[in-house]
């Protein structure tokens, strides 16, 4: 496999665990997120300070990026407990905008030089290849799959369900609207946090240009794509609007036509998304596996 | 002591909007409540205060002897009030046995390692299933919340309140928009809800719904309690006959 399909792959990798991690926020607690890039870049700012400031190891910075964006998420979550739908887009666009100030502006965070030279990791003594990484993304990505399944099938989950549907009901029902929608922001950063980390030390540069709005609008595209809400979805929609832009490459000036297309056209007929509850693929996959087991 | 639900000298202004003004009355365990009074009276403001959906402006509400002040609705919920609202409000997405166990899981949502085991387990199920075929959704159990017809939902809504295995559940308007055999069937169903110790305090405007469910009845006007007693000495009081028809001379 060539060094050009391996830089793809980690690279869709990531985004399947941004993408995981916004369905946690946006498609089972019904919050929606435009500002999840920032989740994103506080993760990548944690682990690749701590590695090249103080010369931590990778295995160290990664869980440190992880707790730092789920203690961020906890505390920016918190005006956001307050405000719901249209509201709350445009609060978690704010967050996105003040976060990646806050990078570009404070000298602490490397200004509009951003940082750099942050180490490749190394595993048993030497530094990891680019495939050894791929398998590491594709790891972190089985856990993100496992913490998501397990949250579905959690109460914590159907609470989180419940919370989406109507939040009135839910609290009428034993659910503590406040506490499950912070469980909801602080998985859901935890795990943007993870990718940040994965992200910084495999770019080994990163500028706050990275983690701005139009990277929120784009992992929401790949969760809304695939199907918010499932567990496949936004998997498949990071998988696809990942490999989109490097399939259409041929056609360079019409990159972003051909993409912005591909989503008006599935929003039209899918609005569901492709893998979505009771879309057309959804609907013949389960047609086709009944018929094998009748 | 003993009572049930007491509500003490209860007021709920919004910015200069009298709600409810000095309102009291006691609820017994075992007792069919009704809450009557015209449009605008206060019935529904008072269940919102009873829930904790928001605090009231001065007075107690006690439930068990406990004051509820200051608890949200979901602990209020937990201690074992459930309710059903006006416009129903099911979980739409969610399918009726989800429904159900949402509430089911009150005791879930407190502790880490509770909320996060596994919410399909034997005895939720088949839990969900008792409550279900307790209302008659028994064979509707993987339906959508939003594709059940309106009485069916008021029944789903009824469920899950009693998910919560409440001492007492307060039902807003339940016999709305129902066809005379759903509305027979709704007051069996509230009878035999009752027969099992739950009290119920019910807002109701069919009056022959209420005449029959209650054997005593408050009844709010503008805000205030105008009268208090048994359905036949309501249906005579000359307060209550003015709050709903207005005065002889303003006709």
């Amino acid at each position: 496999m060539s060094a050009y399909y391996i830089t793809v792959a980690i690279t869709i990798g990531i985004y399947i665990i941004l993408a995981i991690s916004l369905n946690i926020i946006t498609g089972y607690a019904g919050q929606i997120s435009l500002g999840h890039a920032a989740f994103f870049g506080i993760g990548a700012y944690a682990s690749g300070m701590l590695a090249t400031k103080l010369g931590a190891p990778f295995f160290l910075c990664l869980p440190f990026a992880v707790v730092v964006t789920g203690i961020v998420g906890a505390i920016l979550g918190i005006p956001c407990l307050r405000v719901k739908e249209d509201f709350l887009a445009i609060t978690t666009m704010g967050i996105n905008f003040v976060v990646q100030a806050v990078f570009l502006y404070v000298p602490f965070f490397g200004g509009a030089l951003g940082i750099s030279n942050i180490p490749v990791p190394s595993f048993g003594g030497a530094e990891m290849t680019k495939p050894m990484y791929l398998v590491m993304v594709i790891f972190f990505i089985l856990i993100a799959v496992a913490v998501d399944g397990w949250l579905r099938r959690s109460w914590a989950g159907l609470a989180l369900a419940s919370i989406r549907e109507d939040e009135t009901a839910a609290e009428m029902s034993g659910v503590n609207l406040t506490r499950f929608k912070v469980v909801a922001f602080v998985l859901g950063s935890a795990m943007a946090g993870l990718a940040g980390s994965l992200y910084a030390h495999f770019m080994s540069f990163i500028s706050a240009a990275d983690f701005g709005f139009p990277e929120s609008i784009v992992i929401l595209s790949m969760v809304v794509f695939g199907g918010i809400g499932t567990l496949w979805g936004p998997i498949i929609g990071a998988i696809i609007l990942g490999v989109a832009p490097e399939l259409f490459r041929p056609i360079l000036d019409y990159r972003t036509l051909v993409y912005g297309a591909m989503l008006v056209v599935l929003m039209r007929f899918q609005p569901q998304g492709l893998v979505g509850i009771d879309s057309f693929i959804t609907r013949n996959v389960k047609r086709i596996f009944a018929k094998e087991a009748a | 002591m003993g009572h049930l639900l007491e509500i003490d000298d209860v007021t709920k202004h919004f910015e200069g909007l009298k709600a409810l003004e000095n309102v009291s009355f006691t609820m017994e365990e075992g007792e069919i409540l009704g809450l009557i009074g015209p449009n605008g009276a206060g019935k529904t403001t008072l269940f919102n205060l009873i829930t904790g959906t928001f605090p009231v402006t001065s007075g107690a509400i006690r439930f068990n002897g406990t004051d509820l002040a200051g608890m949200g609705p979901s602990k209020v919920a937990a201690l074992g009030i459930g309710r059903t609202f006006q416009i129903v409000r099911p979980f739409a997405g969610l399918t009726v046995e989800e429904n159900v166990l949402v509430a089911l899981g009150v005791s879930h949502y407190t502790g880490f390692w509770k909320s996060v085991s596994r919410y399909r387990t034997t005895d939720t199920l088949a839990a969900a299933r008792e409550l279900l075929g307790r209302v008659g959704l028994g064979n509707l159990a993987d339906r959508k919340g939003e594709n059940l017809p309106l009485g069916l939902k008021k029944r789903l809504e009824i469920a899950r309140a009693l998910a919560l295995r409440p001492k007492l559940i307060l039902l807003d308007e339940p016999a709305g928009g129902l066809r005379k055999e759903e509305m027979d069937q709704l007051i069996d169903l509230v009878r035999e809800i009752n027969g099992e110790g739950i009290s119920v305090l019910v807002i109701e405007h069919n009056m022959p719904v209420v005449m029959r469910l209650c054997r005593r009845i408050v009844v709010l006007d503008h805000g205030t309690k105008i009268a208090e007693g048994p359905p036949e000495a309501i249906q005579g009081n000359p307060q209550v006959i003015e709050a709903y028809l207005g005065r002889e001379d303003d006709a």
